[in-house]
């Protein structure tokens, strides 16, 4: 089964850079954005590796399998967790071997990296952006 | 300050011991415990300015943009031109230096301090703070003050405007990101920034009205408002850069 479907939507950069740097306003990447595609979406279903929650990016590694059945991990990048923190991620909101869906802006060069966008959790809550 | 009626006789009675009369004794601690009392009540200027705030917009977004000289624009497309082919060593941010105070007062969560000789002014993301001196010193002159990303503040108030200047901004913390290519342009040791801070709606809304000077950099004075938020029900937390940079993802 393919799991990663990718979905690409020319969005208004505006809005783009706005989930980028999370939500709203808050974030600040320390680092250029440029590796990144931020016009594109891809939806990954996968399971979670690892969460980290530490600045000045959180990290969320994923095992994806890709379209030849290989298990890939991908590597998800989020804003900083004392801002993440005001939004209700903890620090267990992610935990080994759970199974999620995410929304992320992938990298140019098909590197299995992405900024996060939405994550939809086994019970169901979501974080992120609401909408699909 | 709670004081009880029980206290002030016993030590009425004590200074009755040493030969000085209880209605004397009365007095005279009445009068220390007013001074006291007043002393500790007295309202500092600025302490409505006390409180954690959240700039409202995005730091790549404030209401006007810079006008960079001929000089700094050349510099920038360096600076895309190196990253676009994977050097990254010009992009300091990387390494976890700092923006400097302009930037990094328009970056998420702040929180003003004030005492009776400064405002401390924390700014959330990588724990960055700046002091604002309210004690009648003057800047230091520039060619000795030390470079740091968040310069040397002083104050002084006109009515109810603090009007801060700030010089000695090193040149390797980033001044402005480039909202087209997200690349980075830093200021030069001359940039000098006034801003002219006041509350409004009640006091929850802070209004920072903020002019940058910059003769290397900034082809015009680079003049924004910036308008904060008052969040009472948010607390300052610890953000160190460090703790999980991963430079080599980029």
């Amino acid at each position: 089964m393919n799991k990663v479907s990718k979905v690409v939507k020319n969005y208004f950069k505006f809005l783009v850079v706005v989930s980028l740097f999370g939500f709203s306003a808050q974030g600040y990447s320390h680092h250029s954005a440029a590796i990144f595609d931020l016009e594109s979406e891809i939806a990954l279903e996968g399971t979670v590796v690892k969460f980290q929650f530490t600045n000045p990016h959180v990290w969320l590694h994923v095992n994806v399998e890709d379209d030849q059945g290989n298990v890939v991990e991908w590597r998800v990048e989020s804003i900083s967790p004392n801002m993440l923190k005001r939004k209700g991620w903890k620090r267990n909101s992610f935990k080994p071997g759970d199974k999620v869906s995410l929304k992320v802006h992938p990298t140019k060069d098909g590197e299995p990296k992405g900024v996060f966008i939405r994550a939809v959790l086994p019970d169901g809550k979501i974080l992120g952006r609401k909408e699909e | 300050m709670k004081l009880h009626w029980s206290d002030v006789k016993r030590c009425c009675s004590q200074f009755s011991i040493l030969g000085v009369s209880k209605s004397l004794a009365v007095l005279l601690l009445l009068s220390l415990v007013g001074c006291a009392t007043n002393n500790t009540t007295k309202p500092l200027p600025g302490a409505q300015l006390a409180g954690v705030w959240e700039h409202v917009g995005h730091f790549q977004k404030l209401d006007t943009d810079p006008v960079f000289t001929p000089a700094a624009a050349q510099r920038l497309e360096k600076l895309i031109k190196l990253r676009d082919a994977g050097d990254i060593s010009g992009d300091y941010s990387a390494n976890c230096i700092p923006p400097v105070a302009p930037t990094m007062t328009t970056i998420g969560a702040q929180e003003l301090l004030v005492d009776s000789k400064k405002i401390t002014w924390i700014m959330e993301v990588v724990s960055g703070i700046r002091w604002i001196w309210l004690d009648g010193r003057e800047n230091p002159d520039l060619e000795e003050v030390r470079l740091t990303a968040n310069g040397y503040s002083t104050g002084r108030w006109e009515g109810d405007v603090l009007v801060v200047e700030t010089i000695g901004f090193m040149d390797t913390a980033v001044l402005y990101v480039n909202r087209a290519d997200n690349a980075s342009i830093y200021p030069s040791p001359q940039m000098k920034m006034v801003e002219r801070i006041h509350l409004e709606e009640d006091g929850n809304v802070l209004i920072n009205e903020r002019t940058l000077t910059d003769p290397v950099n900034l082809a015009q004075p680079w003049v924004t408002t910036v308008r904060y938020e008052r969040r009472p029900d948010w607390e300052i937390e610890e953000y160190i850069c460090s703790e999980n940079n991963r430079t080599e993802e980029y």
